[in-house]
């Protein structure tokens, strides 16, 4: 279980996050939804460790970061790597044997190439199978459907409806509503830099309905296109 | 610095050369500034540093000049990378990127060209004025290359030496060319110069602090971490170097006692070099600190203060991102 108490978090004048407080549990996948920008990734950093923060972010199994799969939305790939050698390194950094690293290629990339010719969703697929390989869990997977084909998009929901089976925590966030909805079990809106109540399954075609007029009917009228 | 300042500030009546070349400064005087250093300050030092090291090369060693026309191939070869080259024909007009291309070569070699000059060099120069030529007309595929197999230990425990051995073994291919040579010819200071380039090369390899996710993902405290790194970086530079020490003590029996005391130097200057890169991390490494490290290699004694130091920083930076 991760807790979150009024987590705060500002970049010198600029406050992205206002006092958060939840708690993810085991064996559940949520989902995060905000507009670019509204603070999703620093949340993710924060809960990583990678930002300082105000407030506390406690879990009861020890220290997160060594048991969290960070998938963010641009992974870096250094210059020169195979993407072999990058698993060998993912798993290796968290003191696992990479075994059967072949075997375990279920998106078929071309391990024995340079991670940094892979196009968009390749390294995707590259960065999600090694936190995979790591055995985490618990997951945070910004935006992992973006840029990845349509098959492997049913795969990554396969993986974490799997992931969620076994017991592991996924947070999730994406800018194709249908992929949250197919596999969180709540979903939170970030606005201003606070988390709204947690929105269940049967109110997600509100969600849905509610963003689209906000964010989207308004704007369009704005054009004035004829 | 405020004519520094006003020279690169954006200025839209000016030609497109003189506008990219602006560009190009602006971003060495933030890299400088990034770096802690007044950019005006840091230019001077740099061209003096340059000069010295120039006249140290030429002066005190036989092979100056190839060296001199080594770093001139190191300078131009990336801007010859055929990405780059894609992109700025892609963005340039017409006539405009082969006059920005000419430019930049020229003003790249035009440092080694003069010191060559100023050494009558007469060879040499006409060697570098081809190269930039070559560099100019040709441009090569870097990103798309093919993966080139590095030693399987290597491989298997990334990334330094199997990033590494990518991008430097031609110098490391040039380093057994040159031993090679100081056997044939029996000089034993040519052999010591060639396990010197492997071992600058290794340490090379820990020049630039890495994105901070790759330590950010270790399941360890900073003292393990740190460690681990240098576990490796010695195993694996003593792969590198073995043979080549091998060969040297075998064949030049006498200079044992110099051979051995060039592989502990290096050995130490590579745990300092590891040290370094995390003082300040995930930042560059501070100019002070980099100072610190250079006034090392004139002065070894140093280093047994800058050893403490620099691990007691490092633990400190890296604690910030391990929370171990």
């Amino acid at each position: 279980m991760i807790r979150i108490s009024n987590l705060k978090k500002t970049f010198g004048e600029n406050s992205v996050l206002n006092g958060i407080n939840t708690v993810f549990e085991e064996g559940e996948i949520y989902g995060i939804v905000g507009a670019n920008g509204s603070g999703k990734t620093t949340l993710f950093r924060c809960l990583a460790g990678l930002e300082n923060y105000e407030g506390e972010i406690e879990y009861d199994k020890g220290l997160l970061k060594n048991e969290l799969g960070l998938l963010l939305t641009e992974p870096y790939f250094m210059t020169k790597i195979t993407g072999m050698e990058y698993l060998n390194f993912m798993c290796r950094a968290r003191n696992i044997k990479p075994e059967n690293i072949e075997e375990k290629n279920v998106f078929d990339l071309p391990l024995n190439r340079y991670a940094e010719t892979y196009s968009t969703g390749m390294k995707k697929k590259l960065a999600l199978t090694a936190i995979l390989l790591q055995n985490n869990n618990v997951f945070i997977l910004d935006e992992p459907y973006n840029g990845v084909d349509i098959q492997s998009n049913i795969l990554i929901s396969e993986i974490i409806l799997k992931l969620k089976s076994l017991n592991k925590t996924v947070i999730l966030s994406s800018h194709i509503f249908s992929t949250l909805s197919d596999t969180c079990s709540q979903i939170f809106l970030l606005k201003k830099g606070e988390f709204s109540n947690p929105i269940l399954k049967h109110e997600y075609a509100d969600l849905e309905e509610s963003m689209k007029e906000e964010t989207v009917l308004k704007r369009l009228d704005k054009l004035g296109l004829e | 610095m405020a004519i520094l300042e006003r020279y690169v500030s954006v200025d839209y009546s000016t030609s497109m050369i003189e506008d990219y070349f602006k560009l190009q400064i602006r971003r060495q005087v933030r890299k400088l500034k990034d770096f802690g250093v007044n950019p005006l300050l840091g230019s001077l030092a740099l061209v003096m540093l340059f000069g010295i090291g120039v006249n140290l090369l030429m002066t005190k060693t036989e092979f100056g000049t190839l060296v001199i026309l080594f770093i001139s191939s190191s300078w131009l070869a990336p801007l010859a990378s055929k990405e780059r080259n894609l992109f700025l024909k892609s963005a340039l007009t017409g006539f405009n990127y082969y006059k920005i291309r000419w430019s930049e070569n020229i003003v790249v070699s035009i440092p080694m060209l003069i010191s060559l000059l100023m050494f009558q060099k007469w060879l040499e120069t006409l060697v570098l004025v081809l190269l930039t030529l070559l560099f100019t007309i040709k441009t090569y595929d870097r990103f798309f290359s093919k993966t080139i197999l590095v030693p399987k230990l290597f491989s298997q425990f990334p990334f330094e030496f199997s990033t590494g051995f990518r991008k430097s073994y031609l110098v490391l291919l040039g380093s057994y060319v040159i031993l090679f040579i100081a056997v044939k010819v029996g000089n034993p200071n040519l052999g010591i110069f060639s396990l010197l380039l492997l071992q600058i090369v290794c340490l090379s390899y820990y020049n630039t602090p890495e994105n901070e996710i790759y330590v950010w993902v270790f399941k360890s405290d900073a003292k393990q971490f740190l460690l681990y790194k240098i576990k490796f970086a010695l195993l694996f530079t003593s792969l590198i170097i073995t043979p080549t020490a091998i060969l040297l003590l075998l064949f030049f029996k006498s200079q044992g006692l110099i051979v051995a005391g060039f592989i502990g130097l290096g050995y130490v200057y590579l745990l300092v070099a590891i040290l370094l890169k995390y003082t300040s991390y995930p930042n560059e490494v501070s100019m002070p600190k980099g100072i610190m490290a250079g006034l090392s290699l004139l002065f070894p004694p140093l280093i047994l203060v800058l050893i403490p130091y620099f691990y007691n920083e490092s633990i400190k930076s890296l604690n910030e991102i391990l929370h171990d």
